[in-house]
């Protein structure tokens, strides 16, 4: 008798606490899911000329938590098809309000080198079934980093923004390519950092950020670190704009090394998108360009340029289909140099949950 | 005279079908106590999709929307934030994804936003101009 009071009351305890957690728990999710092929034998945008399934697929889940009236937890898991599905925490970070207008937040953050960054692998949120590899392709190895950053809202007059700074450190490996190549490489970012300013007007806008970092790294296995604690820095810049009918961004990135192992690289895209009803047409031209800085290096200058011409249809207020036909040359720049040009072609379901 | 009569009926049913047209009219809404007196429509824009937090004059605005698929709502969007539900979606995913912002509180229909907006100095919304009463103050119609 007395156990099953006990387990009345532990029930009531638990349907209690359950109604309190449905209050404040924030669940939030994204998917991806495509097929994409290229007319090319050597990969373009991860595809050959077969169906290629799994470079477009990415699931999400946002859990977020309130602690209290200042504090929330908040974590994105995010499995993509190119990874082997295996999940990884993009984000786990704690958001204290200092003010109104004032978040700290410190844990695993996104790093904010770039305009798309903080919805980098929301593809419902942009035109693209994917961001733009000419620009978005740099520094995709630390597109998160163990952080702390403060972020200040501000208003003045008809303008709106915001400011952030943020403070972290990246260890880790990825391949680096060289030419076609991949090279296994471990690096460390020490002391990376940044500051990020973004404003609106009416129908303008733009983002404007800095970043640096220390860095260390381990190109091939080498016995010792080729790249011993030098700066690199990088600069980002967009401007964009949005009417409702028609929308347009155009950003630029420059990468800056003071070493002898990794290539300077400056990005840009322009694009232009025109809405019709649940239509949205859109046109992309993108390069990228590596610039072996003569005080540094004598690595090879490649290039690499893209046209995308695409489409979204929105079928209902949170899932949209879109299609894209992408012609990109690449020119590894050398003496006697390869170049190749495909055209790959891609299609995709994207939805927010 | 019976047919004066139903002349005189037909007449009085248009009336109310033209006054029913011209009231056909959303307004955008604070409570009475809310020291703001009219609002432009960037100003409401600003504070709908999150890019401000306040008042003209400095006191902080919440702004609430109707439940999805509400007229006001598809009205609003359409006239005030000139953007369709699914470009709205696209750009609260840009904020949610990112901790950076939240969308509106869904908060009923015409007459649970009104409540909800009289009560409180602090809120904004959005009701067809036919439930206005003198609990809350228009500051913009469309």
């Amino acid at each position: 008798m007395v156990l099953k009071k006990t387990a009345l009351a532990a029930g009531i305890l638990l349907a209690t606490s359950q109604m309190a957690y449905a209050n404040d728990l924030n669940i939030n999710g994204f998917m991806s899911v495509g097929v994409g092929t290229s007319d090319s034998k050597v990969k373009i945008n991860g595809m050959d000329n077969g169906a290629n399934f799994t470079n477009d697929a990415v699931v999400g889940l946002q859990i977020s938590k309130r602690l209290n009236d200042t504090t929330s937890a908040t974590t994105q898991l995010i499995a993509r098809g190119d990874d082997g599905f295996n999940s990884e925490a993009a984000w786990a970070y704690i958001t204290y309000s200092a003010s109104d207008n004032t978040d700290v937040r410190i844990g695993r953050l996104r790093t904010p080198f770039f305009y798309y960054s903080d919805f980098l692998e929301v593809g419902y949120a942009y035109n693209w079934i994917r961001p733009v590899t000419e620009v978005y392709g740099t520094l995709e190895p630390f597109s998160s980093l163990n952080a702390v950053d403060v972020t200040h809202n501000f208003s003045f007059g008809r303008n709106d923004g915001s400011v952030q700074a943020y403070y972290g450190r990246y260890d880790g490996d990825f391949d680096l390519p060289v030419g076609l190549n991949l090279i296994p490489t471990s690096i460390s970012l020490e002391d990376a950092m940044g500051v990020v300013f973004s404003a609106t007007r009416g129908n303008f806008g733009t983002r404007l950020s800095y970043h640096q970092a220390s860095v260390t790294a381990n190109i091939g296995a080498a016995p010792t670190p080729q790249i011993d604690d030098r700066i690199t820095q990088f600069y980002q810049a967009a401007l964009t704009f949005d009417n409702g009918d028609i929308a347009a961004i155009a950003e630029a990135t420059q990468l800056k090394h003071r070493n002898g192992g990794f290539t300077d690289e400056m990005g840009y895209l322009i694009s232009v998108a025109k809405r019709l009803n649940d239509t949205t047409l859109h046109l992309t031209y993108s390069g990228n360009e590596d610039k072996p800085s003569s005080k540094y290096n004598q690595l090879q200058d490649e290039k690499q340029s893209s046209v995308i011409l695409g489409a979204r249809f929105d079928y209902d207020a949170a899932t949209a289909f879109k299609i894209e036909a992408q012609h990109t040359e690449y020119d590894e720049g050398t003496a006697n140099s390869k170049k190749v040009s495909g055209m790959t072609y891609s299609a995709s379901v994207q939805l927010v949950f | 005279m019976t047919l004066f009569k139903s002349i005189s009926k037909i007449a009085i049913g248009l009336s109310l079908v033209v006054s029913a047209v011209a009231f056909a009219e959303t307004a955008v809404i604070v409570s009475a106590s809310n020291g703001n007196s009219a609002l432009d429509r960037e100003t409401i824009e600003r504070i709908f999709t999150g890019k401000s937090n306040s008042f003209p004059d400095g006191t902080q605005a919440i702004p609430v929307d109707q439940n999805e698929g509400n007229a006001a709502r598809e009205a609003f969007n359409a006239s005030v934030l000139g953007k369709s539900a699914s470009q709205l979606k696209a750009y609260w995913s840009r904020l949610i994804f990112t901790g950076k912002g939240t969308p509106p509180k869904e908060s009923g229909n015409d007459a649970d936003v009104k409540d909800l907006v009289a009560k409180n100095p602090n809120l904004i919304g959005y009701v067809d101009a036919s439930v206005v009463d003198g609990s809350v103050k228009v500051v913009y119609t469309f």
